[in-house]
């Protein structure tokens, strides 16, 4: 019976925990994508100091979302975001947005992706 | 590399503990189900250390889970007896009255070899000699012989044999162990004088003491080759 009260708290905590961590992915990229999309509309606005600006806000609410991120997500993953939203900074610096929005674009889909991939869904449970 | 020893530390300490807490079961006789969980949570602990990429808690999650539900499901084996039916089967009577059921070894997947083979290892090896088998839900065939094939006991020679006493297992390489001197029915008095009458001055000079519950005992000391 002991067993079976600690597996019952150890389920209810393993159901929460995966809820909390959901949520807080969704979140947490949800935010980044929102402050990405500001670096891109100053950029598209021409306005380089500005995009760099929020470029610095972007970068700084990567480095605090990641190391809790790491514990629950394929490093792999994070690596490919972490790696674009480091180059945006020379992109946008030496003036070339086709490549800052192209590399715009792969991080909003690897930010997608990364919760995407979490939810409970019949498409990632099969 | 640092990184994948201490990620095989932590799942090794997670494995003890959820081997700890399905219990003794899984490491007996495994069912099916408890085979395959065996089996999962194996494979599942050796992926963090395999792949860097995979974080520590990837892999201590499913396992969490699964400790959880094979804990849920053998309860729901012991409440229920259906649900016991349909998780590990139930015991397949394959000789009877010494007659060998043809049918039943055809639904079993057994051959003839299997079932020699089997009883050969529990010593019988004429099948005439059985009056009844079965192969258990773990595999294993459980047989009973002839009674005039089986060895004989004290009770039919009528031999007295004295009071039935176990030997339990109460200092352990100098440590004392409550709990058999509890078993053994001793306690430190016993103890103190029996190291006395050994001439050791304390517990630490022993290696292996056992006791019966009629105070006989077999002490060895440390350091002593027989």
């Amino acid at each position: 019976m002991k067993r079976l009260i600690l597996c019952a708290i150890i389920g209810a905590l393993l159901a929460g925990s995966s809820v909390l961590s959901l949520r807080y992915m969704r979140t947490s990229c949800d935010q980044l994508t929102g402050q990405l999309e500001k670096v891109v509309l100053q950029m598209q606005a021409g306005d380089k100091e500005k995009a760099l600006a929020y470029y610095q806000e972007l970068a700084a609410l990567w480095e605090e979302k990641e190391p809790l991120l790491e514990l629950m997500i394929r490093h792999q993953h994070l690596d490919e975001a972490a790696v674009g939203i480091r180059a945006l900074s020379a992109y946008i610096s030496h003036d070339s947005p086709v490549l800052f929005f192209a590399e715009a674009d792969k991080i909003r889909f690897c930010l997608r992706d990364i919760w995407e991939k979490e939810t409970f869904s019949l498409e990632n449970l099969l | 590399m640092a990184v994948s020893i201490g990620k095989a530390i932590i799942l090794y300490f997670v494995i003890m503990i959820s081997l700890r807490i399905m219990g003794k079961r899984q490491i007996g006789e495994l069912q099916p189900t408890e085979l395959v969980v065996t089996i999962l949570i194996s494979n599942i602990a050796s992926l963090p250390i395999e792949d860097v990429n995979i974080p520590v808690l990837g892999a201590i999650l499913p396992i969490a889970t699964i400790v959880c539900l094979e804990v849920f499901v053998s309860y729901l084996s012991l409440r229920f007896r259906r649900v016991r039916e349909l998780l590990e089967g139930d015991y397949r009577v394959i000789i009877q009255n010494g007659v060998i059921d043809q049918k039943e070894l055809a639904n079993l997947r057994f051959s003839l070899e299997d079932i020699l083979e089997e009883l050969r290892a529990q010593g019988i090896f004429d099948i005439r000699d059985v009056v009844f088998a079965a192969v258990e839900t773990n595999g294993k065939i459980s047989v009973y012989q002839k009674k005039s094939e089986q060895p004989v006991t004290a009770s039919q020679m009528g031999i007295e044999t004295g009071p039935d006493s176990l030997f339990t297992l109460v200092v352990s390489d100098g440590t004392v162990l409550e709990k058999g001197m509890r078993l053994a029915g001793v306690d430190q008095k016993w103890l103190k004088k029996t190291l006395e009458q050994e001439n050791c001055s304390s517990v630490k000079e022993v290696f292996l003491l056992t006791v019966n519950q009629l105070e006989e005992y077999y002490l060895v000391k440390r350091g002593t080759q027989e």
